[in-house]
């Protein structure tokens, strides 16, 4: 019967799979799969090389049509380079990503490029590129190993625009072939065949499969929706291996692992922004983001991947041995060495030109600055962001809000936003307010802002048709819509039904939605209203795959199928510029987004759209936000609770103390389910996560500093442990276990009824303190541990400082003036160091010096705080009311303080043998002042 | 309003001496009067739960020292402090001390805020006058309400014992009342036995005559039949003859075809003579062939080679005559004939006559003390649901049996019959829904003052509606809110005098 009652679930709940393209069914994807390895057709023309400092430009021809393509490797300061390949004489123009890198990549100096028989080696610092002309390839050298080969197993297809051949009418399909034909007419007329293998007229099966492709090529129908291919086939892809590499991360959205699969089996990964109902895990379908960049790891070498290309992608990752692919002039490296592994990956997509960044490491962080030196490190969110947020589909009304905030006083649970999605619109057009549920929402605001808390309201991107609506009327008499294939307003279902899409392809359309964000504008907001921005990627109830369709028309004559994935960027950088010019570019923005691509992190945070729950996808939450994290996006989270169905309260409780040590901490629930506001629990379980949030809010000026070095080095903030332990192969493929920064190491529980739980600490004799118990255990081991439902697996590590507050209120703002409790985990040294990063929370004065980063040093038995920058002269009256010092063995006969206004004065304290554990009551220094607390023995 | 300041001074007096404190202005910031023993500022403090003593001048040193947070009533240094304000001319208030300094003005006497970074003025005389109003409304309504629900406490009681009374009567009777209605019944068998005899036979009679005279008249008309059939007089019938027929349409297709008539008049094409057609044809068609010569010979002001049937006087839509109505003409047709046949049907005699009538009394009779018997018992089962039904500790909720309630927000109007049902209607039409039907009383503290409906109507994709009505203190019987805070549960609000528990009774509206 269970098995019987499984079955049934699955087939009940889940994704409609059948909604979502596999391979098999998107022509490009196939033809490009279909090609056959270690025959490339690609090769240098010879007398096309030319070289102009860091640059070496090139041809290259097909030798299949005689195509000619051309190419550049550019050499980029911070270990990196950058290949180009274009059509060099194209029928039409190819789509190139804007606004997505920062700014124009600075050029590495010292390039020495040297000619040889068989190609050209580039010399910098200790790289080497090597590019080889028969066929064409690319090997990279770090420190004389290869690292990275490019084409090594002759995958390179560029199909260049072309006309379309002629069909021989009989082959054509009965139906509807004059309209297809119509459409690019002038075309069929003119054009000879190319490309096309010859008929074998005798073999009808040939000419069927034949037409099958062109039909592919040229026209491809999906379920009911056919794309009309105006311009044929445009895909490019190209292979990369990685020598002596078994793991690659990245790639995100999927609900997969963190280390990459192999996908030899089954589909490839794929890229295309779509709205996924009810989402699997452990499979490589699309979903709402797309990052096309991939880490490659192993103890000895880190490199990056950036495939920077908006259209549908594809990636295949496959396990091989080194010793199958290398070249020749390679092959002594590997002597001894034959089983080598090497990691394989084949990227194609539908259309645009080929653009990859390469990063060389050589350790993980090292490619993450490097990634976040091209697309921007992530954005500084305002504090209030990344404190605990509470929504639900739907809040009903002004009662309802007010209701809802009082309970979390009433049971002294912290929250700063409060949110509210479709339904408080009048009919889903949003900018508006239901009049009948929310008549004053100005007042509401004001009521939550006396508090210091925020509200955030859903804007998604589709526009109710209505020429009642505002919105609609100026973006249509304005033309702002995307259009259809036949140049009309491209209108699709979504919420509101009838509804069409702004072009934020169109700079000027950007604008215009972001001065909709205006106060004036936005009738009802305040300036403690944020936005959330859903359904972007985008999602079209009757399009194709739950999307546009690809033939749409956008600004600048680009079809859908060259910007689908970077559509959704665009309606969040528009969103956050509308609303940081709505605070006169004074107030940093918080926006919320579904959709994402690489450059996503500068404008806000993004979530794992609309998960389940259940246990599972608890866990699957895990390496999902890390992926994401890995590819440069570290504000990221996953609804507490899941979105569909309703969580038990053990998952519910399990699953608020997994997110408040995640990224992005927001509870939010689908409109059918039960509410499950924390005091809805039993009062024991709500008690559990009433602590676990009060949790997070004390460690917010940890989270915060942490989100201050994103914003400067990029890099994930919820770290996979073989980011800060790369050559602990064993941390290799963890997901269940993570850091936060590189000293706090969670192990959320989740599973049901768990009574105990192994955790893996890392680290050569390093200490890791239970930051409850304060028990200490030392790395690398493994160690199995009893647990009960109120317990949170954290562990500070030895060698560490961290800040909190202690103090926590009804929300974050309320704590701005707040003392600081250090916890001083020492290391078998006796030492430990830590940083704090303090300014006013909200504002971009940081940016303008109006900040203080502070070095906090444990050393021979002193307590020091210094600046850790420079720059930066922020005043806080925030003081340090207590010092915890973990790892202690001999009680102090004596603690005193010296700072700005005292010396040498004199503290009380309490020590704690059993347990190492020294606590000073309030030293009463200010946090960012230089000062020192000596301890005499 | 001097005079309620007074009134709260003597309060605070009052507490002092009970406590024994000589000093009340020493009580710390924060610390609730009740306590004001263990701050002893002669003495170092012992935090309440024993956990620690510490030097007096560590109470409210803004640094948390004892693990329940009684060292710091009025810092905001423990996680768990609670700061207590005074709030002269309002009431008291407690809250976790980390509201103390937070920019947020809690007390109304601002006590709560004093680091300077925000002023809090002192509005506790206009909160407390406002609170007093409150309460004294709240105090009125309850008194009022007290008062109703003593009467119909009083009135729900009655109702039991007189319920009680009218059960055991109607038990008393039921047994007579039964042994009439069978008795009755048996009476009714034996006269309609009789009756059904007869009737029986003389129905078959009529039977026998019947078929008796059917014959004779076929046989009679068969003769005009082949002579109508026989167009051209010739003693035979062709194929011809049979075609211009309508009643050999067997397939309905509007014309007799030449398979159709060979199936009349076999292979051989033609019928010789009047004995092969009453042989051969008559008893196969004669019920149709009958009926068509009727109707010629009914309607001659219409030309026999018309095919249409007679249209009813009354049918002036003559554009619209359907097959259906062309059905009637013919039965009207047949039924006529029928008599022409039979003659009328017979008179039951005077025997048979009498026998019914019996019948019919005695039927009478049993269905009267029958339904007697099922009113009784229907009564019995009603008096027994309502004795055995909770309608409160008191019977207070008794009175609400029979009545409903309604609510109209924006898109429905929302109804409730206690102890009955919940529904709800939209305004703008359509069918009622049922929210579900009562089930219990599931108020935690208080059980009557929550009661639960259950399995309304099923949701898609959800679970069956039910309703959660909480009931309290008014001076009238009013449904004043319905909402629907998950998907397909909602709750209502009831205000009843029946939920007026005492007389000023002020427990419930604590917070206001």
């Amino acid at each position: 019967l269970l098995v019987v009652l499984a079955i049934i679930t699955v087939a009940v709940n889940g994704v409609d799979r059948s909604n979502f393209k596999t391979c098999s069914e998107s022509s490009f994807c196939k033809r490009n799969r279909e090609i056959t390895p270690n025959q490339s057709p690609y090769d240098v023309i010879d007398d096309s090389i030319s070289i102009d400092g860091s640059k070496i430009n090139f041809d290259i021809r097909n030798n299949g049509n005689n195509a000619i393509l051309a190419a550049t490797i550019t050499v980029l300061r911070n270990a990196k380079a950058r290949l180009r390949i274009k059509e060099k004489d194209p029928l039409f123009p190819r789509y190139e990503v804007e606004d997505v890198l920062i700014k124009e990549s600075e050029e590495e100096t010292g390039v020495l490029a040297n000619r040889d028989d068989q190609g050209i080696q580039v010399n910098f610092r200790d790289k080497q590129i090597i590019l080889t002309l028969k066929p064409f390839r690319i090997d990279f050298l770090v420190s004389n190993a290869l690292v990275m080969s490019v084409n090594s197993r002759g995958l390179m297809n560029f199909e260049n625009y072309r006309k379309k051949p002629i069909i021989p009418e009989a082959s054509k399909p009965a139906d509807e072939s004059t309209a297809g034909a119509a459409e690019g007419d002038e075309a069929v007329n003119e054009a000879k065949p190319e490309d096309v293998p010859t008929m074998d007229e005798n073999a009808e099966e040939k000419v069927k499969q034949r037409d099958q492709e062109l039909q592919g090529m040229w026209e491809e129908t999906y379920k009911t929706h056919t794309d009309s291919k105006p311009k044929g086939p445009s895909s490019i892809g190209l292979d990369f291996s990685f020598p002596g590499v078994e793991h690659v991360y990245g790639i995100p959205e999927h609900a997969d692992s963190l280390a990459l699969k192999s996908t030899s089996d089954g589909d490839p990964y794929r890229l295309y922004n779509l709205d996924v109902f009810e989402y699997d895990i452990n499979n490589p379908m699309a979903l709402y983001g797309s990052i096309p960049f991939m880490l490659a790891h192993c103890a000895k070498s880190t490199v990056g991947l950036f495939w920077m290309n908006a259209a549908e992608t594809w990636i295949d990752i496959s396990s091989n041995k080194a010793k199958d692919s290398i070249l020749s002039r390679f092959a002594s490296m590997l002597k001894g060495n034959e089983e080598m592994p090497q990691i394989d990956t084949h990227w194609f997509s539908e259309s645009g030109i080929i653009d990859v960044f390469f990063m060389f490491g050589p350790r993980p962080k090292d490619v993450f600055e490097q990634y976040a030196s091209l697309t921007g490190p992530s954005y500084l969110p305002p504090l209030f962001a990344i404190a605990y947020h509470q929504s639900r589909w739907n809040y009903n009304d002004e009662d309802d809000v007010r209701a809802v905030d009082a309970k979390f006083d009433e049971y002294d649970i912290p929250y700063d936003v409060l949110w509210l999605d479709i339904e408080h619109t009048d009919g889903k057009k949003y900018f508006t307010w239901d009049s009948t549920k929310f008549p004053s929402p100005e007042n509401m605001l004001k009521g939550l802002a006396a508090k210091g808390r925020k509200m955030v309201t859903i804007v998604d991107p589709h526009i109710k048709r209505d020429s009642g609506y505002g919105i609609d009327q100026d973006a249509s008499s304005q033309g702002r819509y995307v259009k259809n294939k036949d140049d009309n307003v491209y209108e699709g279902w979504c919420w509101p039904g009838s509804s069409s899409w702004i072009d934020f392809i169109n700079p000027e359309h950007r604008d215009w939605w972001a001065s909709r964000f205006s106060i004036d504008n936005y009738a009802g907001s305040t300036d403690s209203l944020f936005i959330w921005n859903d359904m972007n990627e985008p999602s079209v109830f009757n399009g194709p795959e739950i999307t546009m369709h690809k033939d749409a028309k956008h600004f600048g004559d680009w079809e859908h199928r060259d910007i689908h994935n970077i559509f959704g960027l665009y309606v969040h950088k528009a969103t956050a510029d509308g609303l940081i010019a709505r605070s006169g570019f004074k107030e940093r923005p918080f926006v919320l987004s579904r959709a994402f691509f690489a450059g996503s992190q500068r404008f806000g945070a993004i979530w794992t759209g609309d998960n389940t729950a259940s246990w599972d996808q608890l866990k699957i939450s895990m390496p999902m936000i890390m992926s994401i994290g890995v590819a440069g996006l570290p504000f990221a989270g996953a609804d507490v609770g899941g979105f569909f169905k309703n969580p038990d309260e053990e998952l519910l409780v399990r699953w608020y103390q997994a997110a408040a040590y995640q990224p992005f901490f927001r509870a939010h629930a689908h409109i059918d389910t039960r509410r499950r506001e924390p005091w809805l629990l039993a009062e024991a379980n709500m008690n559990i996560v009433r602590d676990a949030i009060r949790a997070r809010y004390a460690l917010l000026p940890f989270w915060y500093t942490l989100f201050y070095h994103a914003s400067i080095k990029g890099g994930p903030i919820m770290r996979p442990l073989f980011v800060e332990y790369p050559e602990d192969a064993s941390t290799f493929a963890l997901s269940d276990e993570y850091l936060i920064g590189s000293d706090l190491l969670v192990k959320p529980v989740t599973d049901a009824g768990a009574s105990s739980i192994s955790v893996y600490f890392p680290g050569n004799n390093q200490l890791w303190y239970d930051t409850e118990t304060y028990k200490w255990l030392t790395g690398p081991r493994t160690v199995s541990m009893s647990i009960s439902l109120n317990k949170i697996p954290v562990f500070q590590r030895g060698g560490s400082i961290v800040p909190r507050k202690e103090r926590i209120r009804r929300c974050s703002s309320l704590m701005y003036d707040d003392p600081y409790t250090l916890t001083v985990a020492l290391n078998r040294k006796g030492q430990a160091v830590g940083q704090l990063y303090v300014d006013d929370g909200h504002s971009f004065d940081y940016s303008k010096g109006e900040f203080s980063l502070r070095k906090f040093t444990f050393e021979n038995n002193v307590l020091s705080s210094r600046p850790a920058s420079a720059y930066g002269n922020y005043r806080t009256n925030s003081w340090l009311e207590k010092v915890v010092i973990l790892g202690l063995k001999n009680k102090p006969s004596k603690v005193s303080v010296s700072g700005k206004n005292s010396t040498g004065r004199k503290l009380k304290f309490k020590y704690d043998r059993e347990n190492r554990l020294l606590v000073v009551k309030k030293p009463e220094v200010i946090i960012v002042d230089d000062w020192e607390i000596d301890f005499k023995f | 309003m001097p005079a309620q300041k007074l009134l709260w001074l003597a309060y605070f007096i009052y507490v002092a001496m009970l406590t024994n404190v000589s000093q009340a202005v020493a009580l710390p910031k924060g610390a609730q009067p009740s306590l004001a023993s263990n701050y002893d500022s002669s003495r170092p403090f012992r935090c309440l739960d024993g956990s620690a003593t510490i030097d007096f001048s560590s109470v409210n040193d803004n640094y948390c020292d004892c693990s329940d947070g009684s060292d710091e009533p009025g810092t905001s240094a423990c996680p768990n402090g609670r700061f207590h304000c005074l709030n002269a001319g309002y009431k008291p208030l407690t809250f976790p001390s980390s509201r103390v300094n937070d920019g947020i003005c809690d007390c109304c006497d601002g006590t709560d805020e004093y680091d300077g970074k925000i002023s809090c003025q002192n509005t506790c005389d206009e909160v407390g006058a406002k609170y007093r109003e409150e309460l004294k409304k709240l105090q009125e309504e309850a008194e009022k309400g007290y008062t109703l629900r003593l009467q119909y406490i009083k009135e729900g009681l009655e109702a039991k014992e007189k319920n009680k009374a009218r059960l055991q009567t109607l038990k008393a009777n039921i047994e007579s009342i039964k042994l009439k209605t069978s008795e009755l019944e048996a009476k009714k068998n034996e006269a309609e036995a009789l009756e059904k005899q007869e009737l029986d036979a003389f129905e078959k009679k009529w039977e026998e005559t019947k078929s008796a005279k059917r014959d004779e008249y076929y046989k009679s008309k068969s003769r005009s039949v082949f002579n109508d059939l026989d167009s051209n007089k010739d003693g035979s019938i062709t194929v011809d003859e049979i075609i211009s027929n309508r009643v050999f349409d067997t397939d309905g297709n509007g014309e007799v075809s030449e398979e159709e008539a060979k199936e009349v008049m076999g292979e051989a094409g033609t019928i010789s003579s009047y004995d092969n057609f009453v042989t051969d044809v008559w008893p196969k068609w004669n019920d149709k062939l009958v009926n068509i010569k009727s109707a010629t010979s009914n309607s001659e002001n219409l030309s026999t080679e018309q095919q249409t049937p007679d249209i009813d006087e009354d049918n002036i839509d003559n554009d619209i005559v359907t097959e259906d109505e062309d059905e009637i003409a013919r039965e009207h047709v047949t039924t006529t004939q029928e008599e022409d046949i039979y003659g009328q049907k017979p008179e039951h005699d005077k025997h048979l006559k009498n026998l019914i009538a019996a019948a019919d009394k005695a039927r009478l009779e049993h269905k009267t003390s029958d339904d007697e018997k099922n009113n009784v018992e229907n009564e019995i089962g009603e008096i027994e649901k309502a004795l055995g039904g909770d309608f409160g500790l008191e019977e207070e909720f008794a009175y609400l049996r029979g009545k409903c309630f309604q609510f109209t927000d924006r898109e429905y109007t929302y109804e409730i019959c206690p102890f009955n049902k919940v529904t709800q209607s939209s305004k703008s039409g359509g069918s009622q829904t049922s929210l579900g039907t009562w089930g219990s009383w599931i108020g935690s503290e208080n059980k009557y003052s929550r009661m639960k409906y259950e399995g309304g109507q099923n949701c898609w994709n959800g679970p069956d509606r039910s309703a959660t009505i909480i009931l309290s203190c008014g001076t009238e019987d009013t449904l004043i809110s319905a909402s629907e805070p998950n998907r397909c549960e909602y709750l209502m609000e009831l205000k009843t005098p029946a939920s007026c528990n005492s007389r000023g009774d002020k427990s419930s509206h604590d917070e206001l």
